[in-house]
């Protein structure tokens, strides 16, 4: 049950007509209501980026970047070797942890289908799994306290080192954000060239109508600042260190 | 033989004649036959750049009629002032029959590096000068014409000299025309760096195709008396 | 803090900032950071000039069809259940969100960096109330700590300050006693501030751009604190600029990749967010109530006008970075949260002349900004046409318009000029003597204070051309 009980009531819109009809005015025109055509973009360069890449090849450029550019890591491994290699990334991460460690879970189902999370359990490292129906306070809780979120990625980025997360019920906005370090898991087969193809995903759903999540996050490494003197800090208010674990499913 | 009108403008008919003279000197040496139009004034920018456009269109017109005489190449050693030629189609918006004619004189008019290279098809002058210089590409000529290879490409053909890159090559020198009187202080603080920045290469000549930066940058040099020779193109070119 | 940031006027400001030598150093050092960093974005991505086209474009045809787009964007916020409020002032904006927060009876906001809501004079309006706000980016959060100092950059608002200045601004406001190590002071921020987050009601943001298509709105940062600031309260209020809207998320690849390239030398800035309406039902983080509040504030006044090009803008600061104006002075000195050429044409057109009418002179025309903008605002044509909606209503000087009208008249006039150029070359000759005037007056008193006058070459051009034949 949800503590925070929701209130969601419908959406309104407030003092539109005028506004919009001030707009027209100014621009010398009626009001525009329909048939407005978008241009088709003059060039193709944005589809050019490394359109005639293989996955292997944008697996490469993606570990390249992310080491060369984002200063973190991006491993490749087959699916049987998840477990081994969370179990070493949550230690290494939770060793900064004087007696106990704790490591989040998205329970997106195609995180979960690969591995049981309960295996990484041992004396010294706990696990949660996100669970929407503990309600705000309680995921919150363990977000706060985990030292290492896990999430499942839909894409990742090869040009810029992105990965691309959904909302959901099953994995929460704050698991890869609260905790100090972040581990994306990503399929091989879901690697894409650039922000191109999977904004143009992100734009077929919405025209066969259906509601995208409502947080849709591209994340490229760790959280940093330059805001003092311009000097690079990785680590602001969201995670320190990140990991990507590409998953070999081809 | 080709026939050449000269736009003299206002700075090198008054103070810097000399780079007017040599101007008509090095285009005689190419083989030009130089025409000097009488009636030509001033391009306006002092007071086009400050805004006052409207009162400066009468004398934009003289301007295009000094110039009307023939259909020859018009070739000014400046850039910033035949940038601000170029710019007269489009304050005549609505008097389509001088944006017109503007059109035709601004199609006329070329920078004097641009006109060597580009139009009368010379990248060697045959000039010579010992020593090392800095070059600084003028705004007007690299961002408001697209003149950015034709000075160079003249320059890495004079014997003996060689060319030095600094810090900020393509930062504006700080003149800006009523800029460096309206804000002086900034203008000040701007010719300082550009100062600052030549001197640390430690050149023989500073050259610039522009009269006005060349004022500047120089009016700094001179007065923190820095043993740089300021040039203008011209007197490189005409160097033996 | 609204648009103004300082009650003193130009001459007054500049004298101030040109002054601090610590301003001065920081400024110039990072502008020729953030200027190289970009140069190397655009050039490692390719077709560089094409981009800026499409970005150009894309810009355009939203402007020529906004009250299209706004309709669609309000439509499908509403549609997921968001609350939509158009203002078309400062104060109905501030009025809307203050509402809000006295019905949510909330008593904590945080806020992401947003200059929409400087310019609305947000945080005025919520330290009225004696509600608590914090700015949790690390630049706003700098300057809020010392007393709401004005920002010098769109970007990276506490550009001006020293690593130095920034210790003693935590010690004395926020208990610092770490050193001025950047990574040190970041990670006490991050803790100091992760309370505030996990307290606060509300959180508020800008919008980078708006998806009419999808009624969803972007957020474009580094440090995670929109991400915090949309994640943890029960209610997101996203605070846009009218212009600030793409069609759909196609658009959305081509503004971001531009923004984030030119803003500060990415490919794309650690988190892109896309939110789309409140939390879905059965989610249990995320706010539960989401308003965006869309800001007319006097950019309605521009479009169909000169300077429509303006609204183009993405506020990506690359201009800022690359003017030899804003270098030499930092930006409070146009006294405008928004500064350098960006500004210079904004501030007057939202603020008008009675606050701005110096800052479009603050710039040589040197061009520089045209060439980095990513969506080609021909910026110093636009300041150009400032000066012109200036002299046209007098609002110049009354010597400087004799002594133009004197010019045009001689300028005009072939026989007069001819005379004039004579005398005026002898004149000068007499009179300057090793690049000196015998008096040193008047309105070139700054230029022969650090510079040498030509010396003159003698009889004028045209009287030896003359002679010569």
């Amino acid at each position: 049950m949800l503590e925070n009980k929701t209130t969601k009531v419908s959406g309104s819109i407030y003092n539109r007509d005028k506004f919009l009809n001030n707009i027209a005015e100014k621009l010398g025109r009626n009001r525009k209501y329909k048939n407005v055509i978008r241009p088709t973009l003059k060039y193709s360069c944005h589809w050019e980026v490394m359109a005639d890449f293989t996955q292997d090849q944008l697996k490469d450029e993606l570990i390249k970047f992310t080491k060369e550019t984002l200063g973190m890591q991006t491993l490749c491994i087959k699916k049987a070797q998840l477990a081994e290699t969370l179990r070493t990334l949550c230690a290494h991460y939770c060793a900064k942890a004087d007696v106990h460690g704790n490591t989040l879970f998205s329970a997106d189902k195609r995180l979960l289908a690969m591995l049981n999370p309960q295996d990484l359990v041992n004396a010294k490292h706990s696990v949660h799994i996100w669970d929407a129906s503990a309600g705000y306070k309680a995921n919150i809780k363990f977000a706060e306290q985990a030292n290492v979120g896990v999430v499942f990625a839909e894409y990742a980025l090869a040009e810029s080192g992105t990965v691309v997360l959904y909302n959901s019920a099953l994995q929460g906005r704050a698991i890869s954000l609260l905790p100090e370090a972040s581990i994306f898991i990503v399929l091989k087969s879901s690697l894409l060239p650039r922000m191109t193809q999977a904004t143009r995903i992100l734009n077929e759903k919405i025209k066969t109508g259906e509601r995208i999540p409502s947080c849709i996050n591209f994340i490229s490494g760790p959280s940093s600042t330059a805001d003092i003197e311009l000097i690079k800090v990785v680590g602001a208010h969201g995670p320190i260190y990140a990991t990507y674990v590409i998953i070999d499913d081809m | 033989m080709q026939k050449v009108n000269l736009f003299v403008t206002c700075l090198c008919d008054t103070v810097k004649a000399d780079v007017a003279k040599k101007t008509v000197q090095l285009l005689e040496q190419l083989n030009c036959e130089i025409i000097f139009p009488e009636k030509q004034g001033c391009c306006g920018q002092p007071a086009i750049n400050s805004g006052y456009i409207e009162s400066s269109k009468p004398a934009m017109k003289t301007l295009i009629k000094a110039f009307e005489i023939n259909n020859y190449p018009i070739v000014t050693p400046a850039g910033s002032c035949a940038a601000s030629i170029k710019n007269y189609p489009k304050y005549f918006a609505s008097e389509p029959k001088w944006a017109a004619r503007a059109q035709q004189i601004a199609n006329r008019l070329f920078e004097l590096t641009q006109f060597i290279v580009n139009e009368l098809g010379i990248d060697n002058v045959g000039a010579r000068l010992a020593g090392r210089a800095v070059y600084h590409p003028s705004c007007s000529l690299i961002r408001k014409l697209g003149v950015r290879e034709e000075p160079l490409c003249l320059l890495a053909n004079v014997q003996g000299l060689e060319m030095l890159a600094i810090e900020n090559q393509e930062t504006c020198c700080g003149f800006g025309g009523t800029f460096s009187i309206k804000m002086g202080e900034i203008s000040s603080a701007m010719v300082k760096e550009k100062v600052q920045h030549i001197s640390k290469v430690e050149p023989d000549f500073l050259i610039c195709a522009d009269v006005s930066c060349l004022m500047n940058i120089g009016g700094r040099i001179s007065r923190e008396n820095k043993p740089v020779k300021v040039m203008h193109i011209v007197d490189v070119l005409l160097s033996r | 803090m609204s648009m103004k940031t300082s009650s003193k006027n130009f001459q007054e400001r500049i004298d101030v900032q040109m002054q601090n030598d610590v301003m001065l150093h920081t400024v110039a050092h990072a502008q020729g950071l953030m200027f190289e960093n970009r140069q190397i974005a655009a050039d490692k991505l390719g077709n560089w000039e094409q981009w800026r086209e499409m970005g150009k474009d894309i810009r355009d045809h939203v402007l020529e069809n906004l009250d299209y787009y706004l309709q669609q964007l309000s439509d499908n916020v509403k549609k997921n259940g968001g609350h939509v409020f158009f203002a078309q002032t400062a104060i109905e904006a501030t009025d809307y969100i203050e509402k809000i927060i006295k019905e949510k009876k909330a008593k904590k906001i945080v806020k992401a960096k947003s200059m929409v809501t400087e310019e609305i004079g947000l945080n005025q309006m919520i330290l009225r109330n004696g509600w608590q706000v914090v700015e949790t980016d690390l630049g706003e959060y700098i300057l809020q700590c010392d007393d709401y100092n004005a920002p010098s950059h769109i970007v990276v608002p506490a550009l001006h300050k020293s690593r130095a200045q920034i210790r003693e601004i935590f010690k004395d406001k926020a208990g610092y006693t770490g050193t001025d190590n950047p990574e040190e002071m970041t990670r006490f921020v991050r803790e100091h501030l992760r309370h505030d987050f996990l307290e606060a009601d509300i959180g508020i943001t800008g919008c980078n751009f708006a998806v009419a298509e999808s009624g969803s709105i972007s957020l474009v940062t580094n440090e995670g604190n929109a991400r915090l600031s949309t994640t943890l309260p029960k209610v997101h209020i996203a605070v846009m600029g009218m212009e600030r809207i793409v069609p759909t998320f196609e658009e959305l690849d081509i503004v971001i990749s531009l923004l984030c390239r030119s803003a500060v030398g990415q490919a794309l800035t650690g988190y892109i967010t896309a939110l789309t309406g409140p939390r879905e039902d059965d989610n249990c983080d995320g706010p539960e109530e989401f308003h965006l509040v869309i800001v007319d504030n006097g950019r309605s006044d521009i479009l169909g006008t000169k300077f429509q090009d303006i609204l183009r803008c993405i506020r990506c600061a690359a201009c800022i970075n690359t003017c030899p104006a804003y270098r030499h002075i930092g930006g409070q000195a146009y006294g405008s949260i928004y500064p350098g050429p960006i500004g210079a044409v904004l501030s007057p057109l939202l603020g008008g002349y009675d606050d701005f009418k110096e800052l479009p002179y603050a710039c040589t025309l040197c061009k520089a900004c045209h060439d980095v903008c990513p969506v080609k605002i021909p910026l110093s044509d636009l300041l150009l046409k400032h000066r012109e909606k200036m002299a046209d209503q007098k609002i110049t000087p009354l010597a400087e318009r004799a002594a133009v009208t004197v010019f045009n008249y001689v300028n005009a006039r072939p026989i007069l000029w001819n005379t004039s150029v004579k005398i005026g070359a002898r004149i000068a000759t007499g009179l300057i003597k090793k690049g000196k005037l015998p008096i040193n007056i008047g309105p070139i008193k700054e230029w022969t204070n650090t510079r040498d006058l030509p010396n003159p070459d003698g009889e004028s051009f045209r009287t030896w051309f003359k002679n010569r034949k």
